[in-house]
């Protein structure tokens, strides 16, 4: 949005670019770059930002951060940064940190500072009161992706043993429950069998539902690069926008929002006819399931199932570019290439159909063997750099234990009740409420207390405002830990300051099953604590008031424990060696001793630390790459899907009808509305809105519009712009943009201004299997209410 | 028309420095290196304005890997308050730390990868 005119600026910057032109150096402050000098060390760690795993060196001077730079030799960046992992050191010293804790008896009372005394033991008497009074049912905790694996444990073992509630869940529930569904319901176990190694051996990659040049720009980096310099390589982006990640693509299939099931059951349609199926890997290692009740199906009934699926059917539902042509193209190089690897996000995640969509792909690479090969595989992109080491992995959600155990199993409670010395019995057998039940009972009052630690669902839950009349409420308690005033804060009662990346020690495990250490580098600013500080101290007056040793006794081989250091690896050493011990993310041999080691770190399983020291496993389930593979092995193929969900052990092949979207487009709200994310931007914008290279790129969010669907509404590029649902309406300036599909509109939900907080308007219907909100589809209106306006950017 | 402007550009420097209007011009950006904007100027993303103010350097830098890889020109260039027109090696170094080593140390990096395509000479 420009307030001047365009040809006053060009006159203004037209001395600047003579004077580059003919030579002339213009002083240069050098403040901020990164220097090689001396008095500087430099600290390794991961980036704070996505799921890549990026790994850095965080340069300090005299106690100081100056720079960030990449780690040459890490296996998952290669020394690349974004620009996020470039700038985000910026938040360690900023004015705006919070420092001390605050407190406000009432939501409408200003916050007053209190001693961390105090702090923990309110926060220790309101969530005691509420379990006193109503069992352990009556208090939460919702945690992130962005924690620490060992923040994620603590607090989870302390809710689930100590307070006796499975209401623990984290903001991966919005973005990865469908992928995880997903894996566990194809292959038996979480996460990729493969990982990053597979796309520099790649012949064709199939990205899908994912903007990788923006959501994950350093692995996308490398997809450019194989593409590049190796032009056979087909790439295929399937996506309803246009977007960056296209334009290294070979053909970009743009179809209407919610028909990529009917996409994906084509190419499988294709692959069948045109036998291109591997028959002796689908007769090794692969069944057909239908039904909620998974029941057998065989080959031919499957391909009774798709038959209807033809490429031209497909094509008129999905709309948009596709032609029957380009799907039986996309099926041929997926199904003969050397090596496919197929990438998604978001697109296929945040659906009604999410787990459904992720079968589906799964479908195309099992049919076709695309697995377990080098160059192959089935690669879900993680959105947040810990989603899967802390929250996945280490109890984060509110039907899984630590080690991947389905909290219903007696047999698993038993398991973790074991290695935590508390009696048998005490975990509650029921699931906890996930996220979407959990803010619809603060909503109704029946949740008391909710702890909510470094995420802020005010503004990134769907149809937000509903759910911020529950938090607004005086009857629920909320204590927030964070670095930055949120829109969540504002419906805190207690605010704790917490340590930032490097300012504490503890552990990421990233998209491809790799867990790294970041190491305390810096102090944290004021009176700012680690999480797992937090969390050990809030225990232990837990365990007083409620006059309860069991949660005494949940934090007692951490007490005493210096905070830096000692107590995030005795956390981590209970983690790794008891309780992922003979699981499938066996991560024994990953001590901090051993990360601290590495360029990088280590991929499970890895049981032995000598296996560990050379990255773990490459390859799940294959003999000889996977010691699982071998230490489960039950004959003599190579492959052993030894995985906790397939008692079979093999791989499931779905078959998943076409399914609509919870809402689309009709007569009174015409237009797909899709949410996203931006390259600039993190999420709710709390960090990367305070770097000034980053909110400059990008200060404030706008409405994505096809042009032909601007010329018909009469919109202009900068104009105001109403979109709104039959839930809430935002006022988004325009950009005319040959991105959307005709009769779709983007917006990203990084903004923290209310007129442009898109989550006001987007659905909070959810997945029935994985209960991950349909973020990506909705139906809203368009119209243009007036021209360009001045806009300020706006941070809490 | 992107041509001529980038012709006009080159005018009307000549102009400036043969009648003295350069100096006050140049002294104002030497504080910071780009000229002088509002505020609000300042939340328009660089390479918005540049498409139109040095075309072909963004259709060069758009068409680059870097560009590709959307590597902005805040990541070398810093931003307002820190811009600078030449950055210096250890900006590279952010993302290409192991080349430090293995290039030539008396010389820039842009003297081979010449910007903004940044192919090797």
């Amino acid at each position: 949005m420009m307030a001047q005119t365009r040809r006053d600026f060009i006159k203004k910057t037209a001395a600047l670019s003579a004077a580059s032109l003919v030579g002339m150096q213009l002083p240069v402050d050098v403040n901020t770059m990164a220097r090689a000098a001396e008095d500087e060390a430099w600290h390794r760690g991961t980036c704070r930002l996505c799921g890549v795993g990026c790994r850095v060196e965080l340069g300090v001077k005299n106690g100081v951060p100056f720079a960030l730079r990449g780690v040459a030799d890490a296996r998952t960046n290669y020394g690349y940064l974004c620009m996020k992992g470039m700038h985000f050191w910026k938040c360690m010293g900023h004015k705006d940190r919070l420092t001390k804790p605050l407190y406000r008896e009432r939501k409408a009372d200003p916050f007053k500072e209190i001693s961390w005394d105090k702090a923990l033991d309110i926060a220790a008497e309101r969530f005691s009161s509420a379990v006193k009074a109503h069992g352990g049912n009556a208090v939460a905790y919702y945690g992130s992706g962005q924690c620490l694996t060992e923040e994620t444990y603590l607090f989870q073992k302390i809710m689930r043993g100590g307070l006796k509630t499975n209401n623990v869940e984290g903001n991966p529930r919005l973005c990865m429950a469908s992928a995880v569904g997903g894996y566990m319901t194809s292959f038996g176990a979480d996460e990729p069998i493969g990982g990053y190694a597979d796309l520099e051996k790649a012949h064709c990659f199939f990205i899908i539902g994912s903007n990788t040049a923006e959501a994950h720009p350093v692995l996308f980096r490398r997809i450019m690069r194989r593409k590049l310099d190796n032009p056979e390589v087909k790439v295929i982006n399937a996506d309803p926008r246009v977007s960056q990640t296209s334009r290294i693509a070979d053909k970009h299939l743009q179809f209407k929002p919610g028909t990529d099931l009917s996409l994906l059951n084509a190419m499988a349609k294709v692959i069948i006819d045109e036998k291109l199926h591997d028959q002796q890997f689908l007769g090794n290692y692969a069944v057909f399931k239908q039904g909620k009740e998974a029941k057998a199906a065989s080959f031919d009934e499957f391909a009774q199932f798709v038959a209807p699926y033809t490429p031209e059917a497909a094509a008129k539902t999905c709309g948009g570019t596709i032609t029957a042509d380009d799907i039986r193209q996309v099926a041929r190089w997926f199904a003969t290439s050397k090596g496919t690897v197929s990438l998604w996000c978001m697109g296929i995640n945040q659906r009604k159909q999410g787990v459904w969509a992720n079968n589906l792909i799964h479908n195309l690479h099992i049919l076709t063997g695309q697995l377990m090969k080098e160059g192959a595989d089935s690669l879900s992109l993680t959105g947040q750099p810990n989603a899967c080491g802390g929250v996945r992995e280490a109890g984060g959600l509110c039907h899984i234990l630590p080690g991947h155990r389905p909290v219903e199993k007696e047999k698993m409670r038993n398991q973790v009740e074991e290695a935590w010395g508390i009696p048998l019995g005490r975990i509650p057998a029921e699931p906890g409420l996930h996220t979407m039940d959990l803010f619809t009972a603060v909503n109704k009052g029946t949740v008391k207390a909710v702890w909510i630690n470094c995420t802020s669902p005010a503004q990134s839950l769907p149809n937000c405002d509903l759910y911020n009349k529950g938090l607004a409420s005086d009857d629920c308690f909320i204590v927030c830990t964070d670095i930055f005033k949120t829109r969540t804060t504002e419906y805190a009662n207690l605010i704790l300051p917490t340590a930032f990346h490097f300012e504490k020690t503890g552990v990421y495990g990233c998209t491809e099953r790799r867990s790294q250490l970041t190491r305390k580098a810096i102090k944290a600013p004021g009176e700012a604590k680690p999480e797992v500080w937090i969390a050990r101290e809030w225990a232990k007056r837990l365990a007083t008031k409620l006059n309860d040793p069991v949660i005494a006794q949940c934090v007692k081989p951490f007490d005493g424990l210096e905070e830096d250091f000692a107590l995030p690896q005795a956390i981590w050493d209970e983690y790794t060696q008891k309780l992922t011990k003979g699981r499938d993310n066996d991560l024994r041999g990953a001590s901090y001793a051993v990360l601290g080691r590495m360029a990088d770190g280590v991929q499970w399983p890895a049981p032995t630390e000598e296996f560990a020291l050379k990255g773990g496993t490459v390859k799940k389930f294959v003999k000889g790459l996977d010691p699982m593979a071998d230490s489960e092995s039950k004959n003599d193929l190579p492959y052993q899907f030894y995985g906790p969900a397939h008692e079979d052990r093999k791989l499931w092949i779905w078959l998943r009808p076409q399914a609509e979207p919870s809402e689309v487009p009709d007569a009174d709200y015409p237009f797909y509305l899709s949410t996203g994310r931006i390259i600039d931007h993190w999420h709710t914008m709390s960090m990367t809105g305070r770097i000034p290279e980053l909110l400059r790129a990008n200060p404030y969010a706008y409405v994505e519009i096809n042009p032909k669907d601007a010329a018909k509404l009469g919109i202009k590029p900068g104009d105001m712009v109403e979109v709104r649902s039959r839930r809430g309406v935002n006022l988004l300036p325009a950009k005319v943009y040959e991105g959307p599909i005709e009769g779709m509109v983007f917006v990203y939900w990084h903004d923290q201004e209310q007129t442009r907080m898109i989550n006001k308007v987007t659905k909070d219907d959810y997945d029935p299997a994985s209960k991950e909100p349909e973020f990506k589809i909705c139906a809203v209106q368009i119209q243009r209410v007036s021209g360009p306006r001045p806009l300020t950017p706006f941070l809490v | 028309m992107k041509h001529n402007a980038h012709r006009l550009f080159r005018s009307l420097v000549a102009l400036l420095l043969a009648t003295g209007w350069a100096a006050p011009i140049l002294a104002a950006q030497s504080a910071g290196g780009h000229p002088p904007l509002s505020e609000q100027d300042q939340y328009i993303a660089c390479d918005q304005c540049h498409a139109e103010t040095t075309p072909e350097l963004h259709k060069e830098w758009f068409d680059s890997r870097h560009g590709v890889a959307m590597v902005k020109c805040y990541q070398c260039h810093g931003t307002f308050e820190t811009f600078r027109v030449t950055p210096q090696p250890q900006d590279c170094a952010a993302c290409h730390e192991n080349m430090m080593h293995k290039c030539p140390q008396d010389k820039p990096c842009w003297q081979c990868h010449v910007p903004h395509s940044f192919n090797k000479k």
